[in-house]
């Protein structure tokens, strides 16, 4: 692309331009250069053109919003130096790219490629890969892996509870095509998932860390549990997939180590689509023991702090699911029907009579408009341990 | 250390009786549920919640027993955010003024590549340095009032650090990695010694903005989440969801409603503690949403308290408050406050003219010598250790004899520490005639930490957390304990 402009005086003239879009093949993804051709030799034709382009009807307006990702492109191939000591700033000598020794050491079958193919298809290709993902997802479930550090299956890394187990599961992962849900449909239609959490002291004494799974590992919900299951129990949850969030236009990005980008954008989407920063936790996420987005976190901590109760107690986005669910109770029916249908709906279950009874009592005793006291119990059910763990 | 199960903790936990039961399952249930009916377990549960400040049982209590008697029990952190300059502050350098003008050579993280930097000129200080105290120590005019504590302070001179960068050098200060985000001091201290009150948390980082790299420097990472530092902004709501949304009487009969409900769910399950753990917790938010307004209102201090620290009566932000703040957070039993004075601007960066050090210095001085005078009236220094310091100092030379600033200068920096176990009135380690380089007994972050936690009582090896398939410590492979700074 070309650019013609006719400065309107004479003099210094300092010219800006913002690139909207280039293409990625250039070094840095824009190249230019500059020409200056004095008025005289180039004559009429630029009088024309200046005159055209002050024209309002050639104002090209703002420039177009065109959609903007992160993403990776080939860079110049090329053998790193070894980093001493780990250190960036301190380079040893070139090393040619290859398998790490460990794994043969074998050069590459084609030098001029980066390797960056050889590497994934090697990943992709290799049976620790599904044993890893089978674990993890077996992980989110039972709150433990069979492998419980996930991120290490070398020699440092926990023994395989089930190896037996995690190698069929791997092989039938990589026979269905890798398809996970189909590997969610194996794991929860287990004998294991579905065992009651409770126990006998004999079970506890024998395998006092559950790793035999003689009954269901009861487990916290996870931040992004929570959130999800108190928005969909107040109807408020968003099913649809993440948009684009609402970052401030690029152009107006001034950004530094001195002034961070920080932001934390309301939405009622699943927690999978909150906008994540890596400097900066989410505030629920944080509280809630969600991962550090800036370090690879294997296993989650599940921590019980009193700022976590206050969450319940006082957050402003928590009253507000608790009372779209007050709002939704119909007035004219009966306490008791209230009381179950509110319990279903949080608890997946019905009240038993003293729990019922409880219920009515607190909204008896609690002053002000029904509406409140509704609001009120039924935060305390989403606040309940019951809500929390799965059992 | 030995994770202990569910039920080994009960059996440890319940009385002979108790343990008894758990023999037969069905009279344990019996039990349980009639302990339920009668109240009994109720009233058990119901007295750890209501535990009076001081008590160190429940979940906030250690996680492990010291290796050895600490002197310090509580420590408060002031972090002076952007790189204190060393040679203007606590580190007199007469032959800096002397060669002012001067051209060096260094092969300096700074400077390398960086152009407009072929040359660079040494910079004398612009403040003027005297003896203080009983002991000497040279303090410079920017810090008046911290000079009239020279006589419990051992300032050391001869700090460096791993990075020139804020955001590497600000977490490695923290947390003692200065690339990946680890678990901060303050979550290792309070992950070994837990916390004294349960009405409030064991780490709070009291700061009016975030520092570079964010809430990085005060996360508990893979340590458990309870050692996480509470973020408290000074002004209206000091921690986040703190103030009551509905009257209290009202928020008794929720918790009262509650209590029931889980209790219900915790009789057939009574041997997780995980449950009984989070339900605890709502005692403690209802306790905090009290003990916290009363913590941070100053209305109950003196005329003459307030005055030395350079506060006005109804001031809720400020240096001098986070200060006033930190001493009765730590008589409440606050393991860890930090206190960080500015954010990751309009800080000690001084790029652009050293005289910016002027206003900084003024904010904080007066209030550190307030705190330090106060914890010692009230024999608090004697088991709290205060730490002062800065992610690194500032280069004695620049580009030009007369440049206005400093450059980041991570070879050599001055922090200080005082209370409980330091050895008082002293001067540890130095640098070269110009403030360059440490030319004796170098102190590294590593070395800091490991003195840190030695005052604490913890064997800085020693000191380990299990994660990733293997035993992390917060000083990594490095560190050692500086028993130069240490008393006899």
């Amino acid at each position: 692309m070309s650019l013609v402009w006719v400065s309107p005086i004479e003099g210094q003239v300092r010219v800006h331009g913002f690139v909207q879009d280039a293409h990625p093949a250039a070094l840095d993804g824009v190249s230019f250069s500059v020409e200056h051709w004095k008025a005289p030799k180039a004559g009429e034709v630029f009088e024309q053109m200046a005159a055209i382009l002050q024209t309002p009807i050639l104002d090209p307006g703002p420039a177009p919003v065109i959609p903007e990702a992160y993403a990776t492109v080939e860079g110049t191939i090329a053998d790193a130096r070894v980093h001493l000591r780990g250190d960036p700033e301190k380079l040893g000598e070139i090393v040619p790219r290859r398998w790490i020794e460990i794994l043969g050491g074998d050069p590459l079958k084609d030098p001029k490629a980066s390797g960056r193919i050889e590497l994934a298809n090697w990943i992709a290709g290799h049976p620790l890969m599904a044993r890893v993902m089978v674990n993890r997802v077996w992980q989110w479930h039972f709150g433990q892996g069979l492998v419980r550090t996930p991120n290490d299956f070398g020699s440092r890394g926990d023994q395989p509870s089930h190896p037996e187990l995690l190698d069929q599961l791997a092989a039938q992962f990589v026979k269905s095509g890798y398809s996970i849900k189909q590997l969610h449909r194996w794991i929860m239609n287990t004998d294991a998932y579905r065992r009651s959490s409770s126990a006998t002291a004999e079970q506890m004494l024998a395998d006092p860390e559950n790793r035999l799974l003689s009954h269901y590992p009861r487990r916290r919900l996870t931040a992004e549990e929570i959130r999800d299951s108190i928005l969909a129990c107040s109807g408020n949850l968003d099913r649809s997939y993440g948009q684009e969030h609402p970052f401030p236009a690029p152009a107006t990005w001034t950004f530094s180590q001195h002034d961070p980008f920080n932001a934390v954008y309301a939405t009622n989407r699943r927690s999978a689509m909150m906008m994540v920063q890596r400097q900066r936790r989410h505030p629920f996420l944080a509280l809630f023991d969600g991962a550090d987005p800036n370090a690879s976190t294997p296993v989650r901590q599940t921590s019980s702090v009193p700022t976590q109760a206050l969450y319940y107690l006082n957050d402003p986005f928590f009253h507000e699911q608790a009372a779209a669910i007050a709002k939704t109770l119909d007035a004219n029916e009966p306490g008791p029907a209230k009381v179950q249908s509110m319990y279903q709906r949080i608890l997946q279950r019905p009240a038993t009579d003293a729990q019922a009874q409880a219920l009515l009592d607190l909204v008896e005793r609690y002053e002000g408009a029904s509406v409140d006291a509704w609001a009120a119990a039924i935060r305390m059910l989403m606040a309940s341990n019951e809500f929390h763990f799965i059992d | 250390m030995t994770l202990k199960t569910p039920l080994m903790k009960s059996l440890q936990m319940k009385s002979s009786q108790m343990n008894s039961l758990w023999q037969h399952p069905t009279d344990r249930r019996q039990f349980v549920r009639s302990a339920v009916g009668s109240s009994m377990l109720l009233s058990g549960i119901l007295g750890q919640l209501m535990a009076d400040e001081g008590s160190k049982s429940g979940p906030d209590s250690p996680t492990k027993t010291p290796h050895f008697p600490g002197k310090a029990k509580r420590v408060i952190f002031l972090f002076m955010t952007g790189g204190v300059s060393h040679v203007d502050t606590f580190d007199p350098k007469p032959a800096l003024t002397r060669d002012h003008g001067k051209e060096i050579q260094a092969d300096h993280p700074e400077i390398k590549d960086r152009p407009g930097y072929e040359k660079i000129f040494l910079k004398r200080p612009q403040w003027e340095f005297s003896k203080h105290g009983q002991c000497g120590t040279e303090v410079s005019t920017l810090f008046p009032h911290v000079a009239t504590c020279v006589d419990d302070i051992a300032l050391i001179r001869s700090m460096h650090t791993g990075h020139s960068n804020h955001y590497n050098a600000t977490l490695g200060m923290h947390t003692g990695s200065f690339t990946q985000s680890r678990p901060s001091l303050g979550s290792w201290v309070t992950y070994g010694l837990g916390s004294e009150n349960k009405n409030l948390p064991g780490f709070v980082v009291i700061a009016p903005r975030q520092t570079y790299a964010g809430t990085q420097v005060y996360a508990s990472d893979f340590l458990p989440g309870a050692n996480q530092g509470t973020l408290v902004i000074p002004g209206a709501e000091p921690i986040s969801n703190i103030a009551p949304r509905v009257p209290q009487d009202k928020q008794r009969l929720e918790l009262e409603f509650l209590a029931k409900l889980n209790a219900d769910h915790l009789a057939p399950r009574s041997a997780d503690e995980n449950l009984k753990t989070r339900l605890q917790t709502f005692e403690t938010a209802f306790g905090m949403q009290m003990a916290v307004p009363e913590v941070f209102d100053l209305s109950q201090e003196s005329e003459a308290t307030l005055t030395s620290y350079g506060l006005k009566p109804g001031q809720t932000t400020g240096f001098a408050w986070q200060c006033l703040a930190a001493r009765r957070l730590i008589e409440k039993g606050v393991r860890f406050v930090e206190l960080i004075d500015t954010g990751s601007s309009g800080n000690w960066d001084a790029h652009g003219d050293m005289m910016t050090h002027e206003p900084l210095a003024k904010n904080v001085d007066q209030p550190i010598a307030a705190l330090l005078k106060d914890l010692k009236q009230r024999g608090l220094l004697e088991d709290t250790l205060v730490v002062w310091t800065t992610e690194f100092g500032r280069t004695p030379f620049n580009n030009t004899a007369d440049a206005k600033g400093r450059e980041h200068h991570p070879w050599a920096f001055s922090s200080w520490l005082a209370g409980a176990g330091v050895k008082p009135g002293i001067v540890y380690g130095s640098t070269d005639e110009h403030g360059l380089r440490v030319d004796q007994d170098g102190v590294d972050v590593h070395d800091f930490h490991a003195t840190i936690l030695h005052l604490m009582g913890w064997d800085h090896e020693r000191l380990t957390f299990r994660h990733s398939g293997r035993d992390y410590r917060l000083t990594d492979v490095h560190g050692r304990v500086v028993q130069g700074v240490l008393q006899g």
